[in-house]
C-alpha cells in the first residue's frame, strides 16, 4: 500500500475528469476504504478485457488480482495526466502481456500439442473457436489492438492514449492485424 | 454503422466463447493481502540477497585466508608462516645481491690498482734513470769545484768516481773530457 502517498497529487485528482467518482484521490493518499471501492467498481471491466486480452484462456483471476496489485504499488504516481480508466487498461494490457509471455514459457514445450485450431470445423463453435484461435496467434501488439478496437469498441485515440501510440500507430497496428487475421480466416470470412 | 466481416466474426467468436469468469466477493481484501505477500516477499528476497552477499564475502575472506580443510587460526598461523619464510626468502636474495655488489667494487678496485701500477714506468728504466741522474749530480758537482771554487783535485776526484762508477752513461764521457781538459790544462801551465 502507499505509504507515503503523494498528496499533490491526490489534491490534483480530486473532482477533476481523471478521477469521476472521487475515490482516486483519497486512494493515492491512503484510504483503503476507497482503494477497495476502486476495485470493486472496475473490477468487471477488467475482468473482461483480460479474459480477452489472454485469449478466452488462462488464470484471469490470478492476472485481475495482479492488475490491482500493480494499481495500489503505482498509485503514489498517478499524477491524473490521463483518466483513471485508461491508466488502467493500460496496467491491464501490460500484466496480460507478463502473464502471456509466462505462460508461454511455461508451455514451451507443448508446442507439439495439437491445438483446436487444427481440429477440421463442423460448426459454429468450431469458427468461433478457430476465430479465437487466430486471435490468441496474433503478435501481442496487433492482438492488443484488434481487442481494444473490435471488442472494447474502444476509439483510436483512446487506444493510442493507452498502448502511448500515436493515432496513426495504432492505425497501421490495427491495419496489420486485420491482414493477419484475414490471412488466418480466409476461408471464413468468405461464407 | 454496420459491422465488417471481419469484426462480426471477431464478436461472435468473443459471445460464444462463454461468460467472463467470476470473481470472488472479495477481491479488493485478497488484492490486497496480495499486495502484502509481495512486498514481504521483495523484503525477504533482499534480505536473502544480503545474506547470500554476506555468505558469499565471508567464504570468499575465508577461501583467502584459509586452504582448504583448515580452521582459520590454524590457517592465520599457517599464512604467517609461509609469510615469515617468504621474507626470510627475500632477505636472503638482497643479501646475496649485496654481497655480490661488494664482490663486483672489489674486483673493480683491484682491476683499478692493477691498471695504474700497469701504468707505471718499468723498474729497470727508473733504475737507470736514476743512474743517470746521480751520474749528473756527480758530474755537475766537480764543474761546481772546478770552476766555480777552483778545487782541482776534488774536481778530478769527482770526475774520477762518474766514471768508475756511472762508466755507461753519458755523464761519465763527459767526465773524461774533463779529466783530459784538466790534464791540458795543467801541461800548458807547466
Amino acid at each position: 500500500m502507499a505509504d507515503t502517498p503523494s498528496i499533490a497529487s491526490g489534491a490534483r485528482l480530486a473532482g477533476s475528469e481523471a478521477d469521476p467518482g472521487g475515490l482516486v484521490a483519497p486512494a493515492v493518499a491512503g484510504d483503503r476504504l476507497a482503494f477497495a471501492q476502486l476495485v470493486v467498481r472496475h473490477q468487471d471491466r477488467v475482468t473482461r478485457l483480460a479474459y480477452r486480452l489472454l485469449g478466452w484462456q488462462g488464470e484471469v483471476e490470478d492476472v485481475v488480482q495482479d492488475v490491482f496489485v500493480a494499481v495500489l504499488r503505482n498509485l503514489p504516481g498517478f499524477r491524473g495526466e490521463s483518466q483513471f480508466a485508461t491508466w488502467l487498461y493500460r496496467i491491464t494490457v501490460n500484466e496480460c502481456r507478463r502473464a502471456r509471455r509466462k505462460r508461454l514459457w511455461r508451455m514451451s514445450f507443448w508446442k507439439k500439442t495439437a491445438t483446436p485450431a487444427e481440429r477440421d470445423p463442423v460448426g459454429e463453435r468450431e469458427v468461433s473457436e478457430k476465430v479465437r484461435e487466430a486471435v490468441r496467434r496474433l503478435p501481442a501488439r496487433s492482438r492488443d489492438v484488434v481487442v481494444l478496437r473490435y471488442l472494447e469498441d474502444l476509439p483510436i485515440s483512446e487506444i493510442g492514449r493507452i498502448l502511448g501510440l500515436k493515432p496513426n500507430a495504432v492505425e497501421v497496428r490495427l491495419s496489420r492485424a486485420r491482414r493477419q487475421l484475414q490471412a488466418a480466416l480466409a476461408g471464413w470470412l468468405e461464407t | 454503422m454496420p459491422l465488417d466481416p471481419l469484426q462480426e466474426l471477431l464478436r461472435r467468436a468473443d459471445a460464444d466463447a462463454g461468460p467472463v469468469p467470476r470473481l470472488p466477493a472479495d477481491l479488493p481484501g485478497r488484492v490486497m493481502s496480495r499486495a502484502r505477500r509481495a512486498q514481504e516477499r521483495t523484503a525477504l528476497a533482499g534480505s536473502v540477497a544480503a545474506a547470500l552477499l554476506l555468505a558469499i564475502g565471508v567464504m570468499t575472506f575465508l577461501r583467502i585466508t584459509a586452504p582448504s580443510g583448515l580452521a582459520p587460526g590454524e590457517a592465520v598461523e599457517r599464512r604467517l608462516t609461509a609469510d615469515v619464510a617468504g621474507l626470510q626468502r627475500e632477505a636472503d636474495s638482497r643479501a646475496t645481491i649485496a654481497r655480490r655488489i661488494a664482490e663486483l667494487r672489489q674486483r673493480d678496485e683491484r682491476l683499478a690498482a692493477l691498471q695504474a701500477e700497469a701504468a707505471q714506468p718499468d723498474p729497470v728504466q727508473r733504475a737507470q734513470q736514476e743512474v743517470d741522474q746521480t751520474a749528473f749530480v756527480l758530474l755537475q758537482q766537480g764543474d761546481h769545484l772546478y770552476r766555480d771554487l777552483g778545487l782541482k783535485e776534488r774536481a778530478a776526484d769527482s770526475y774520477r768516481r762518474t766514471t768508475r762508477l756511472f762508466p755507461e752513461t753519458r755523464w761519465a764521457g763527459l767526465a773524461r773530457q774533463r779529466l783530459e781538459e784538466m790534464e791540458t790544462d795543467k801541461g800548458d801551465t807547466l
